[in-house]
């Protein structure tokens, strides 16, 4: 079998997870619809990265109770090979999505704030091969790589955020979360969306991160991690900008910089902290593209995993050329419905797989406790 | 070893194949259209003035590139300028008549008139994409009382290689002293935009009479007097184009002006005072002078009469309390100024600050905060921000977007509460 | 003679040519993509006794010897004692005359009429020669032969005495030529294998270092040596290391370089995956981390295995000078490599696509030096980095101190010459100089070729894209070495994958905390393991 998976600390795995989480939550709101009723996301999204753990936490008990070593075991498991077959595929294509999303965002960026006229598609041209050939590398390639930017991203968000200190109102979270604690909740249950993905793509593969155990540990760090990130970034935004200007804003992290009116290099890297995102949002592509394959490959039972990644790529390119060149009118709504239901859609296969998992016994080939994978 | 030779060749044939797709690929990309940095002309500031056949007279200023390493202070700026109905109409013009791209991304000051900020056209003006301009928005918005040609011409006399750096001391310099507003496009569109407070601009001037620094060095290397040609009374030295003072804004559109010395106040009452110099005169009681004391007492000194002081303020700390519970919106503003006293004919307020000189002195302070807040009261401008703490009172998107805050800032009632600590008196009574 | 006659003569039609040609000898067509047909098939070598008779014996080597064209095989025939026949057979010049003159032959020959003929008494009590062997394969006793040792047989005996007499010239222990420490020992290896092993023996004075010997697998049959310390380095390595040299069947292996590239993991990575250096100190220090070192006859450099970036980027001197001191050159030499790597690349970025990053005075200048040059600007870097390796190869090329002045004539008057004929701007000038300082500050030769056409890389992917372009090509570069591993080490392990390592793998440890091998060369026992047991 060519999976492509190795082995991965759980350092890597953090720093995989916990980008592509926090990239996904950070790049991919519908601002319009997210601030339309005040700013609470720096309330929302960590609390959906708290309730995507423990949906994370419940579907890696329901694992280690019935012996699963991955996640394409578990649907198996609960819901039969047919079953499985089904559920993954629309796993699978909730990993094109959510691959596609960040990617999405970003190229409008540039295509908006840096190139003159150049097409989408030239710009994909640049980044969705890099993203390809990433995935095509494998789990510990991506997990390395991630390790290697990650401190990168980290120091470049916080210097971001501290040069613009100075700007930093209290009056702009008012009022607080919007005053509707009714919204606040449907906005945390629905920027899962955003986290789930990550912790999915832990759950898939597993055997790379060696094991249900260590699997576990990763992805409670990961997203503690992508939380806190999440929630600095957006207070910060939230305290320089008020939730209208918010709702106009592109991509707000972006304007950070722009506030800031010394004429140093170090000062004006709006563009380089755009790009160590970038970064980021390559990474959690291809972590996304990658996991979707590798589920894909476990649920059908193939013995590589490289035609499925093709695919996955392909669907990926066609989705965005699809966006970019709007072939399918309102194509963006996806992008949007995704936003707003999209947790459903990743949330309830996989609870019901757990409840399933969790009260039919123990499979045969159940694992004891420490024993490796 | 005949195999292992094959499937390295199958090897290398894939990898070929691959490398030149990639190629292929990115031949197709093409380059994303690059232009050399020596290709461009870099707008430095962006002006706008009522047209006389259009909408608006726009005025570019772009840096010129020194056009030789060892000369000093050679380069200054290009001005370019166009009418048109829009912003991008008028560049467009522009463009046609230069051999090189305009480069946005160094686009540090946008100026107005001053008529057209009046008229409210701004907002128009703004109302187009800025991210297609690349304009960071950091730069600073400002308005001109003369004309932009007047403003920019006297900027650009002085010939200066960084005119961005040069702008840019100017502004800071004038900060130190409170006495101006600095504003950025961020904060201007917010204000704008947002509703909770008016945006204030710092003014620019223009003294033709002004004997410049690169004027007096022309003649002086011409081997003449700098000062042959100045007129009677003319400033010597410096820039012909000044700023200072702030321009009240109604909204989009300027509905007042304030001197320098009401713009400290202002700046205060806004808490974006950091220290300046507050000169002012003050009517020193009878009594407060121990008349047996100095020996060189003078006619100032007799009580009743208005002294001239020179008082050093920082500001501390400030804090703003909102009352929305009766029928007009109350407001309480407290400040802590520290004061040193720089000049006192008298030399009596540092003496005698707890013997009266305290009140006197917080009294005057009170006075001006009310005072100018009148001013910016009657010109509908929300200048010290206090839209903003009002808006914290909402617990909900809905109420607050109900509540018309300026129709209210007409009524409102405001306190001014304010907490000075003397510092130091001493420079102003001994000798260095 | 007509006139046609005569102008064939004169142009040479009527002669043949005669010069010389190398005809081919397969037959058929060649294949699509090249490549021989099996004309020389490959043959197991088989097991050869000897004779018992030494004419014979005598005969089968100057056979293959082709003695008769060939006058550096000596063959002596002697008696022993006055009554044994035996024959001695030795290279001319790798054998010692004096040895053989004075611990065989004299003995042998002065022997008493008791002696007895077997080998093993010869050797024990006759033979005053320090190593012997006995071997009874005649293809074995042929590559000793040739190796410098001396055949001894004995009339009557089928087998041959094998016995150390190496004596040829050798160029004597000097300074590295490449690797220079100012603190650190001035010993480098030489071209003799003997030597070589020496040379680690002084430093590692372990029970458990092993010198495994093997022949290269060249048809030259170089002698190579695998050095290790046999109970700590990972037994599957050193496995893994033999698997692939038993692997090797090429016609010369000459050097340690042409053994690297036929046993590293990925022939056509840029970066190389086995580190080679002249230094036994350096050699040694991987030993005790519990990597595995290869030395050859005739290569004065040795292989050091498993490697990882952290392996490419260190040098003797971090650790001989202080810790504050070996860390600040390490700081200082990463930041040089990240400088050689982007700095070309991000300014081609900034002045392509993004001039709003960079600040007034820097363009000001950028414009102003640029004012005459006729070139795009990303073609002058190139142009630029093209030309500093020219002057770089140029100054290597050439010999002495002529070689240095080049470098440095180079780099001032071409640069200078280059300004002024508005070839070239000042500024890429300083810019492809700090970028090559950088490259400097790499200690290992082949990584430092590789990272300049990674620099030339990450210039055209600036130029084609900006920042996307640089930020696209410098992930597929940190994806390419992520993947890369070295005889299953991860190339940047101990940062990814996270291994065992008291502090940031850019630093030094403090000598006084260092008791185990790296964690990922996954050693067997450590000293601090040993000194317990030694305690109880």
């Amino acid at each position: 079998m060519n999976l492509k998976e190795g082995r991965m600390g759980m350092q890597e795995g953090v720093s995989l997870a916990a980008t592509a989480m926090a990239v996904s939550g950070l790049f991919t709101l519908d601002q319009s619809f997210t601030y339309s009723k005040g700013n609470s996301s720096y309330v929302t999204l960590p609390v959906a990265a708290i309730l995507s753990l423990f949906l994370y936490l419940i579907l890696i008990a329901s694992m280690r109770r019935s012996g699963s070593r991955n996640l394409s075991e578990l649907l198996k498991n609960a819901f039969g090979s047919v079953g499985a077959s089904i559920a993954s595929l629309v796993l699978f294509l909730c990993f094109i999505i959510a691959a596609y999303s960040p990617i999405g965002k970003f190229i409008q960026s540039m295509h908006a704030l840096y190139y003159n006229g150049v097409t989408y598609g030239q710009i994909t041209l640049f980044v969705l091969p890099t993203v390809l050939i990433i995935a095509w590398l494998g789990f510990e390639t991506i997990g390395r790589a991630a390790k290697c930017f990650v401190g990168l991203m980290l120091l470049i968000t916080a210097i971001n955020i501290v040069s613009a200190v100075n700007e930093f109102e209290v009056y702009r979270l008012y009022p607080i979360l919007g005053g509707d604690l009714r919204r606040t909740t449907e906005l945390s249950f629905s920027e899962m969306a955003c986290f789930l993905p990550g912790m999915v793509g832990l759950l898939v593969t597993c055997n790379g991160l060696n094991g249900v155990k260590s699997a576990k540990k990763t992805g409670i760090i990961a997203a503690l991690v992508a939380a806190g990130v999440c929630f600095v970034a957006q207070f910060a935004l939230s305290l320089i900008y008020t939730y209208s200007e918010l709702q106009q804003l592109f991509m707000p992290l972006y304007r950070l910089n722009h506030l800031n009116r010394f004429e140093t290099q170090l000062l004006r890297m709006d563009k380089l902290a755009q790009m160590a995102w970038l970064n980021g949002c390559m990474l959690a592509g291809s972590f996304y593209i990658y996991a979707g394959s590798l589920l894909f490959t476990q649920s059908f039972g193939l013995k590589d995993i490289r035609p499925p990644m093709g695919s996955a790529a392909v669907l990926t390119m066609i989705v965005l050329l699809f966006e970019f060149d709007g072939v399918i009118l309102n194509f963006q709504q996806l992008r949007n419905i995704s936003d707003s239901i999209g947790f459903v859609v990743i949330a309830v296969p996989l609870l019901i797989a757990a409840f399933i998992a969790l009260l039919k016994k123990k499979s045969g080939g159940a694992l004891k406790e420490g024993s490796k994978v | 070893m005949k195999a292992m030779v094959v499937s390295m060749r199958k090897k290398i044939c894939i990898i070929m194949a691959i490398v030149l797709m990639f190629c292929a690929c990115a031949a197709l990309t093409g380059c994303l259209n690059p232009i050399s940095l020596d290709n461009y002309g870099y707008v430095v500031t962006i002006g706008a003035d009522k047209g006389k056949e259009e909408k608006y007279e726009v005025i570019l200023e772009l840096q010129r590139e020194r056009s030789n390493e060892g000369s000093e202070n050679e380069g200054g700026s290009i001005i370019l300028s166009s009418e048109g109905n829009t912003l991008f109409e008028a560049i467009n013009r522009i463009s046609y008549r230069t051999a090189y791209p305009l480069n946005f991304t160094r686009t540090h000051v946008f100026i107005f008139g001053e008529e057209l900020a009046r008229e409210g056209m701004i907002e128009d003006f703004f109302k187009l994409s800025f991210d297609k301009l690349r304009i960071r928005q950091s730069a600073i918005v400002m308005i001109v009382q003369c004309t932009l040609r007047e403003y920019l011409g006297g900027l650009a006399a002085n010939n200066n290689p960084n005119l961005t750096k040069f702008q840019d001391d100017m502004l800071y310099d004038q900060i130190n002293s409170g006495q101006i507003a600095v504003t950025d496009l961020s904060t201007f569109l917010e204000a704008c935009d947002g509703e909770y407070f008016d945006p204030v601009t710092p003014v620019g001037f223009f003294n033709e009479k002004v004997v410049t620094d690169a004027s007096q060095k022309t003649s002086s290397s011409e081997g003449k007097n700098p000062l042959e040609d100045a007129e009677e009374g003319a400033p010597l030295g410096g820039t012909m184009s000044l700023t200072t003072a702030a321009a009240l804004f109604d909204g989009w559109k300027m509905t007042g002006m304030l001197t320098p010395h009401d713009t400290q106040f202002m700046n205060m009452g806004r808490g974006e005072f950091k220290s300046g110099t507050i000169t002012c005169s003050l009517s020193i009681p009878k009594g407060s002078i121990d008349s047996g004391k100095s020996d060189k007492s003078t006619e100032a000194d007799k009580p009743g009469k208005q002294v001239p002081i020179a008082l050093l303020a920082k500001m501390d700390k400030r804090t703003v309390k909102v009352d929305m519970s009766g029928e007009k919106i109350k407001v309480k503003v407290s400040l802590n100024l520290d004061i040193s006293v720089e000049q006192d004919a008298t030399r009596t307020i540092g003496e005698k600050w707890n013997e009266g000189m305290h009140e006197l002195v917080q009294d005057y302070f009170v006075s001006e905060l009310e005072r100018v807040f009148k001013i910016c009261q009657e010109c509908n401008s929300d200048a010290m921000g206090l839209g903003k703490y009002v808006s914290k009172e909402f617990r909900t998107v809905a109420e607050l977007e109900a509540f018309d805050w300026k129709k209210n800032y007409a009524d409102i009632e405001v306190e001014f509460d304010l907490n000075l600590m003397l510092d130091d008196f001493y420079i102003a009574i001994s000798r260095q | 003679m007509g006139f046609t006659e005569s102008m064939r003569r004169f142009l040479g039609f009527d002669k043949q040519d005669v010069r010389y040609e190398l005809l081919e000898r397969e037959k058929g067509a060649p294949q699509h993509w090249g490549g021989w047909s099996d004309v020389y098939p490959d043959g197991d070598v088989k097991k050869v006794s000897f004779s018992d008779d030494i004419t014979e014996i005598e005969r089968q080597f100057r056979e293959v010897f082709r003695s008769d064209i060939n006058t550096d095989i000596i063959f002596r025939r002697f008696n022993i004692a006055g009554k044994f026949p035996a024959l001695l057979i030795y290279m001319n010049g790798m054998a010692g005359d004096k040895s053989i003159s004075d611990f065989i032959l004299r003995p042998l020959m002065a022997a008493d009429g008791e002696v007895k003929t077997d080998p093993d008494y010869l050797i024990n009590n006759i033979l005053q020669i320090s190593e012997t062997e006995t071997d009874t394969d005649f293809n074995s006793a042929k590559l000793a032969i040739m190796d410098g040792r001396t055949a001894l047989f004995v009339d009557g005996s089928t087998v041959a005495i094998l016995l150390e007499t190496r004596s040829f010239e050798k160029r004597s222990v000097m300074q590295p030529e490449n690797e220079r420490a100012i603190r650190g020992p001035k010993e480098g290896f030489t071209e003799s294998l003997r030597t070589n092993i020496t040379l680690v023996r002084r430093i590692i004075h372990s029970d458990d270092l092993v010198a495994e010997f093997r022949m290269s697998g060249g048809d030259n049959n170089t002698r190579i040596a695998i050095i290790y310390r046999d109970g700590v380095t990972n037994r599957t390595l050193i496995e893994e290391i033999k698997r692939r040299l038993a692997a090797i069947s090429t016609r010369m292996v000459a050097s340690t370089g042409m053994i690297e590239q036929l046993i590293e993991d990925t022939g056509w990575s840029p970066i190389p995956q086995i580190l080679s250096t002249e230094r036994p100190d350096k050699a040694c220090s991987y030993i005790m981390q519990g990597g595995v070192a290869l030395i050859s006859e005739g290569s004065p450099f040795a292989l050091v295995m498993p490697v990882t970036i952290a392996t490419m980027m260190s040098t003797s001197e971090d650790i001989y000078m202080r810790w504050p001191l070996g860390n600040v050159m390490r700081v200082i030499r990463y930041a040089g490599v990240i400088l050689s790597l982007l700095l070309p690349g991000y300014f081609i970025a900034l002045a392509m696509y993004h001039q709003g990053l960079l600040s007034t005075e820097v363009l000001s200048t950028v414009i102003q030096s640029r004012k005459m040059v006729f070139e795009p600007l990303p073609f002058e870097m190139i142009l630029l980095l093209f030309v500093f390796q020219l002057i770089r190869e140029a100054g290597m090329r050439v010999p002495g101190s002529v070689g240095q002045a080049i470098g440095v004539i180079g780099g001032l008057i071409l640069g200078q010459a280059a300004v002024a004929a508005n070839l070239a701007s000042s500024v890429i000038l300083i810019i492809v100089a700090l970028s090559g300082l950088g490259n400097f500050c790499i200690p290992d030769y082949s990584t430092q070729i590789s990272a300049s056409y990674f620099r030339i890389a990450f210039v055209l992917a600036a130029w084609m894209g900006g920042l996307l372009g640089l930020v696209a090509a410098f992930m597929l570069f940190i994806g390419y070495i992520s993947n890369l591993k070295s005889f299953g080490v991860p190339f940047l392990a101990p940062y990814a994958p996270k291994t065992y390592a008291k502090r940031p793998f850019i630093l030094r440890g403090k000598i006084g905390l260092h008791h185990r091998g790296e964690d990922y060369l996954n050693t067997f026992g450590d000293s601090l393991e040993k000194r317990r047991d030694t305690n109880q």
